[in-house]
């Protein structure tokens, strides 16, 4: 019988800006008790080559998180299998 | 500085030049405030908007023609027929560069004109001819028309009503150099007073009061603008416009769809700006930018496959996309350009219409409309060609259904009957444009007390509550409630200083509106307004439209700032604000508070006064 792993994976799903440069989504692993603050860490550490440190660092700061469908704030925990959007500064009118 | 005005009495068939005073054009500098202050001023109060005693004001601000980054923005503003008070459209594109060239500053346009005229300018020579062939010709048509007919040395600009208003639909904007202009059925106005188009043609330099200095403040505010990601080179303006927010909107559960039924749509990755972009864009490669723009936010749809080949228009932008889209249930890219060519060919509102037909949609579904109201249309969220018809009809105000596409909303509605006003999207009579304020309680408070109904620009809060403009925290999350009035009428102010200036708002994104704007501005004008004069010049402009609403309607008051019934009844079904409705008076409350407005939401004498605005107080009181 296959032995079935759980994957400590949330996918990380981009609007905005970041979507420019992240692509449309990324995963990342997770450990226990991990919560949202934890994955945008990940998400700026991968993210640090591609732009200059500190707007990413503001986009991070103020773009708006939505996690399975809820704006969450960055305390909330997250699960395997969540979907973490990170709506990042856009502009229209 | 001095401005030089034109005044066009179509009844006598008269045209005078007029300088500005310089102490009103301190006070009012541009735009939009000048252009309320002409007419407040010279509108007679009470009068019909569809009467030769209505007036229409087309207005530059000071930085137009100039150096400064997107300086192109200029007004379009009367009483609305749609309405009934005030409304005021800007458009962006190259008209009004050469309205200044010729010399001039603004227009007033009074009367009314026995026979089609439009009205010619070159410089010194300004005339009125006959537009007897050029009547009922669409707007592309008779722009094409009046440049092949005044080509000389230069391409001449043309401004222009559609069909659309000639039939005097209650839902069309101007159209000037392709691009539009006006809610609320200005050019309807002009298509009363029998006016077509207006053709400029100048040669004069636009002078300022200071070039250097407006040469060293536009390239700070270009620098800035340059490195921005949304407004800089290769941003997400130069790729995808406005549009490039379909995403974020509906991730935020924001989307208008199916009439506001929802704020998610299903299909919006086939919509987003990022799809347009990869396929109608060409990977953002056609653009059209506006002179001196580095945002270049539009772009050239070329359709070449499908029933809808041979097509070719600037746009959809944001709004018109997903009001003729998400809004009307339809998905295909094709189809959402050819309806935004459509308004433009007619001279229709795209955000009306689309808010409008989707109301008919949800009507027709709901069995409260048949096929015996829509002339046998099948008019069903998704049906793209009963999208296209409803428009051609609305356009050319054809049968049944064009009647009830060119009233409007409201006036549908209550055509209709039946309790379908509960979810007739408009405030005032304006259609709601492509936020869902139930999803952003800001947008909500903006809809419902802007100057000219529900507008999504006056001020814009949606990117800073749902985009991430905006840090996460008190008052600008999307459901906070605190705080939220008196931030929204700071940046209302903001952005009415912004519209009086010339420069298109969409710079905004990269520059501060007053520490970058501001100097631009003080170079132009010579006024050296501080920071506090040059906000109160846009909260004057802002408290003497809604003086002109107190005059103009007997009953006005703090019941038209309101939001339709689904917006503050009917919580949303899905999405982030999943079981949200706006919870919209305590916003009020606290914007009146911080406005200087009574209870009833009127400007007090002291505020009036305090803002130089005597002249109103026994208009009103």
């Amino acid at each position: 019988m296959e032995t079935v792993v759980e994957r400590k994976e949330v996918v990380v799903k981009f609007m905005g800006v970041l979507r420019d440069t992240a692509g449309p989504e990324m995963v990342v692993t997770i450990k226990d008790n991990s919560r949202i603050s934890d994955v945008l860490q990940d998400v700026q550490k991968r993210l640090e080559p591609l732009m200059d440190k500190n707007l990413l660092s503001k986009i991070l700061r103020y773009s708006r998180l939505v996690l399975n469908g809820v704006y969450a704030p960055d305390e909330a925990e997250v699960k395997p299998g969540d979907v973490l959007m990170i709506i990042s500064p856009a502009a229209g009118g | 500085m001095s401005e030089t005005i034109l005044k066009v009495d179509l009844t006598k068939g008269s045209i005078a030049k007029e300088t500005v005073p310089p102490e009103i054009l301190k006070k009012f500098m541009g735009s939009k405030g000048l252009a309320a202050y002409y007419l407040f001023n010279e509108i007679p109060p009470r009068v019909p908007a569809f009467s030769a005693e209505n007036k229409v004001a087309i207005m530059c601000g000071p930085l137009i023609g100039t150096v400064a980054p997107s300086s192109v923005k200029f007004c379009v503003a009367t009483k609305s027929p749609l309405t009934g008070g005030w409304t005021d459209g800007y458009a962006s594109g190259t008209w009004a560069d050469m309205l200044r060239a010729a010399g001039y500053y603004g227009i007033i346009i009074g009367g009314m004109a026995e026979k089609p005229t439009y009205l010619y300018i070159e410089d010194d020579k300004v005339e009125l001819r006959d537009a007897s062939d050029i009547w009922g010709a669409n707007t592309y048509e008779t722009i094409r028309l009046l440049k092949e007919r005044h080509r000389s040395d230069i391409e001449p600009t043309v401004l222009t009503i559609g069909p659309a208003a000639e039939k005097l639909a209650l839902i069309t904007t101007v159209i000037a150099e392709y691009r539009a202009a006006g809610r609320g059925g200005v050019a309807s106005v002009l298509g009363f007073k029998k006016l077509k188009a207006i053709v400029v043609k100048g040669h004069k330099e636009v002078k300022v009061a200071n070039p250097e200095k407006l040469e060293e403040a536009a390239k700070v505010a270009r620098e800035k603008l340059i490195k921005n990601p949304i407004t800089g080179v290769r941003g997400r303006h130069q790729q995808m416009g406005t549009s490039n927010i379909v995403l974020g909107v509906n991730a935020a559960g924001a989307l208008p769809t199916r009439n506001f039924q929802t704020g998610v749509f299903e299909y919006a990755e086939d919509i987003s700006g990022e799809s347009f972009r990869d396929t109608l864009w060409m990977g953002g490669s056609r653009r059209r930018p506006c002179p001196r723009c580095i945002n270049q936010c539009t772009h050239l749809a070329v359709i070449e496959s499908g029933k809808w080949a041979g097509i070719v228009d600037e746009g959809p932008d944001y709004e018109n996309l997903v009001m003729l889209g998400s809004n009307c249930g339809v998905a295909d890219k094709n189809t959402i350009a050819t309806a935004e060519f459509l308004t433009d060919l007619y001279g229709l509102d795209g955000i009306s219409a689309g808010n409008t037909i989707g109301f008919l949609m949800e009507c027709f579904e709901k069995g409260l409309i048949t096929k015996e109201d829509t002339d046998g249309v099948n008019l069903r969220f998704g049906n793209e060609d009963a999208l296209i018809e409803a428009l051609v009809r609305g356009g050319t105000v054809t049968g049944k259904l064009g009647k009830l596409v060119a009233m409007g909303v409201r006036r549908a509605a209550d055509v209709i009957g039946q309790g379908s006003q509960k979810f007739a999207m408009h405030v005032k009579g304006l259609e709601m444009p492509a936020y869902e304020p139930r999803a952003a309680f800001g947008m909500g408070l903006c809809y419902a007390r802007s100057d000219r109904g529900a507008c999504h620009l006056r001020p814009w809060t949606f990117g800073a509550e749902c985009l991430g403009l905006a840090p996460r925290e008190v008052p600008y999350l999307p459901y906070d409630v605190q705080g939220k009035g008196a931030w929204v009428k700071t940046l209302n102010d903001v952005f009415a200083a912004v519209d009086c200036t010339g420069v298109c708002l969409f710079i905004t994104f990269g520059v501060d509106a007053v520490e970058d704007i501001l100097p631009m501005v003080n170079a132009a004008t010579g006024f050296n307004y501080t920071a506090e004069e040059y906000i109160k010049v846009g909260e004057r402009a802002s408290n003497l439209t809604r003086a002109f609403w107190f005059r103009e309607v007997s009953d006005f008051g703090r019941n038209y700032d309101t939001l339709p019934w689904r917006c503050l009844q009917e919580p949303l079904p899905s999405g982030p604000a999943k079981g949200k409705t706006v919870p919209l008076e305590p916003m009020l409350n606290d914007y009146y508070k911080a406005a200087g407005w009574d209870a009833n939401g009127k400007p007090t004498k002291a505020k009036l006064q305090e803002l130089g605005l005597d002249f109103v107080i026994d208009k009103i009181y």
